[in-house]
């Protein structure tokens, strides 16, 4: 039994009080209007932190925003418990705690605007700060500093409130004066004339919102008569407003514009929530209200819809021309491949007729060939090569690009294919003065297509003969676990760091390539690439840098 | 949210809750807390009862 029960139990208190189901309903509660102003906030503060949480909770002024509704509407929730309830023991704790809400309701909404206009988070030493604001009520909430007594005074179930309720009240004014003077200032160092509508309509909002709330509690804590500490409530509803209107007119918060027609069903809420008035008296200047809230946030919503059709069927018109342009991109694209390749095809018929007659004039076929005459022979024929090889890069991106690269594997000796195509290109080292060879190998059976394998070591080994002005080159071909890998090292110009992992890129060349070989597509290794990863491979390349030879592998199943 | 600012979240929340848990014991669990009637009334209810033993947890715990 409570110190109040007791006091009933010996006939010194003559109160009767109805039970509260739920804590929020009973017949304690004497004037639907306290049912009024506590649910309808409640309920339009939680839908729009709803709202805003589901389109976009990881933003900082929608979190605070989402923390203020959920802080506003607990704070409804539990003055409401106390209008209803009868149990001493839950009016204590209950109006005990509401002090912990108090000074976060209006931190947070300094906080907010803050977080508003400057789109930063405060600094570390304003959060120590505001902690230390709120220490003395987390420290002496359970003390007597903050509720004195219950007072059971011509039965009025009320507790009076101490110093810490003082302290609480001071702390609201100051920070009201603070979002005062912050958003004067913000107002009239901003520029931009709509996003100096957004910061003063805010700020005042919140001002409203948050005056109106002390106006209610101080004056009910002096006057003691909390049914004019009701009025208060009303500030939530202006600062609704005032953010649909944000919302509605400035996308403030991101939040889309349909989004406000889920603000539609509070105002339903608030025409239903009438219904349960039981005078028509009591309804009037409710209705009133209501009725102009309802025409503002109508005339909002309507042109936002308006707005919405159109930029919509703009969005329309435009997505229709970028498929459009779309699909004659991909015409274009197709046709351009088509062309390349039977473009490629054309020269590489008659290329190859010039090499092989310039390598039968040079071989004496047609009659003895002087010195003098070689050498041309033999730059018609590197050339024509160098042409061929070309051509064959720019065939396979189109083959690749056009998804018709096909692969036939065979199982093959890895080392002889590597010896072949050493021996191949020895002639072309030996011109250039470099010293090709193939380290001793052990054969090395792997299932590949064999003319692409080929043709990626034939790329490999070309490129470290065009990038070595002299030295050597040497070709190695190792099992390393269950692969198969072929490397070329030459002692030639070396390649940066930083360029290693560009090169397999398409159109990609080191950056001082053209220096010492100007022939070069960019493609080459491209295609190394994509035709190692065909064999579920990969490829890449080592240096020490500039000027300390490289070296080029390829690992591919063995 | 930095490491710092999660610290200082956290502390304030931890300090929450051992307050509002003080609070439901003190006022729910022991019911302890003054009744005022008017055979007992209070001159002034803000500032009557403020002195330092209000600090004190001798003045509310049982």
């Amino acid at each position: 039994m409570n110190p109040a029960q007791e006091l009933i139990a010996n006939d010194v208190l003559r109160c009767e009080w109805a039970t509260a189901p739920y804590y929020l309903f009973s017949d304690n509660v004497f004037s639907p209007l306290i049912y009024y102003s506590h649910l309808f906030p409640t309920i339009a503060g939680l839908l729009l932190a709803f709202i805003v949480w589901r389109q976009g909770q990881k933003l900082l002024v929608n979190k605070l925003f989402i923390f203020l509704s959920l802080s506003f509407a607990a704070w409804c929730l539990m003055d409401l418990v106390l209008w209803a309830e009868e149990d001493p023991d839950i009016i204590m704790f209950v109006w005990s705690a509401l002090i912990y809400i108090n000074p976060m309701l209006y931190l947070a909404s300094a906080y907010l605007l803050y977080a508003f206009v400057t789109n930063r988070d405060v600094p570390f030493y304003t959060k120590i700060g505001a902690f230390a604001l709120i220490a003395p009520v987390l420290v002496l909430a359970p003390t007597s500093l903050n509720l004195v007594a219950f007072d059971y005074t011509n039965c009025d179930r009320e507790a009076i409130e101490g110093p810490l309720w003082t302290y609480n009240y001071i702390l609201e004014i100051l920070v009201v004066l603070w979002i005062s003077v912050f958003t004067l200032r913000s107002v009239l160092r901003e520029h931009l004339r709509s996003r100096r509508i957004q910061i003063g309509m805010l700020g005042v909002g919140l001002i409203a919102f948050l005056a109106a709330f002390s106006w209610g509690n101080i004056v009910g804590s002096i006057s003691e008569d909390w049914a004019l500490a009701q009025y208060g409530l009303f500030g939530m509803p202006i600062l609704l407003a005032v953010v649909i209107y944000l919302i509605v007119r400035f996308q403030t918060f991101r939040i889309q514009v349909i989004g406000t027609s889920a603000l539609v069903t509070a105002l339903w809420l608030l025409l239903f929530s009438i219904l349960f008035l039981q005078t028509l008296e009591s309804a009037r200047p409710i209705i009133v209200a209501t009725l102009i809230l309802f025409a503002l946030i109508g005339i909002f919503l309507v042109r936002s819809v308006r707005r919405e059709i159109e930029s919509r069927r703009r969005v329309e018109l435009l997505a229709s021309d970028l498929e459009k342009a779309n699909d004659r991109l991909k015409e274009l694209d197709q046709m351009k491949s088509e062309f390349l390749s039977v473009a490629t095809h054309q020269l590489r018929a008659p290329l190859t007729a010039m090499r092989g007659y310039a390598s039968l004039i040079a071989e004496g076929s047609y009659g003895a060939v002087n010195e003098g005459e070689k050498e041309p022979l033999f730059r018609i024929m590197e050339s024509g090569r160098n042409m061929a090889n070309s051509i064959e890069d720019y065939l396979n991106v189109s083959r690749i690009e056009q998804g018709r690269m096909k692969f036939e594997f065979a199982e093959f000796n890895l080392t002889q294919l590597a010896d072949t195509v050493v021996k191949e290109l020895t002639s072309v080292a030996e011109r250039r003065n470099l010293k090709l060879t193939l380290a001793p190998s052990e054969a090395l059976s792997v299932k590949g297509d064999i003319g692409k394998i080929k043709q990626v070591m034939t790329n490999y080994i070309d490129n470290a003969i065009k990038y070595t002005p002299h030295g050597s080159i040497t070709v190695r071909v190792w099992k390393e676990g269950n692969a198969a890998r072929f490397a070329v090292e030459d002692t030639g110009t070396g390649i940066a760091a930083d360029e290693l992992p560009k090169l397999f890129s398409k159109f990609t060349r080191a950056r001082d390539a053209n220096k010492v070989n100007t022939t070069g597509t960019g493609l080459g290794l491209y295609v190394a690439k994509i035709l190692i990863e065909g064999h579920k491979g990969k490829t890449w390349a080592e240096s020490e840098g500039i000027g300390k030879g490289s070296r080029f592998i390829f690992e591919i199943p063995a | 949210m930095d490491t710092k600012s999660r610290i200082v979240l956290a502390v304030f929340l931890v300090s929450l809750g051992i307050s509002v848990g003080t609070l439901y014991w003190r006022y729910v669990d022991q019911e302890n807390y003054p009744v005022l009637t008017e055979d007992t009334p209070l001159e002034d209810p803000i500032w009557v009862h403020f002195d330092l033993s209000s600090f004190a947890p001798s003045t509310w715990l049982p």
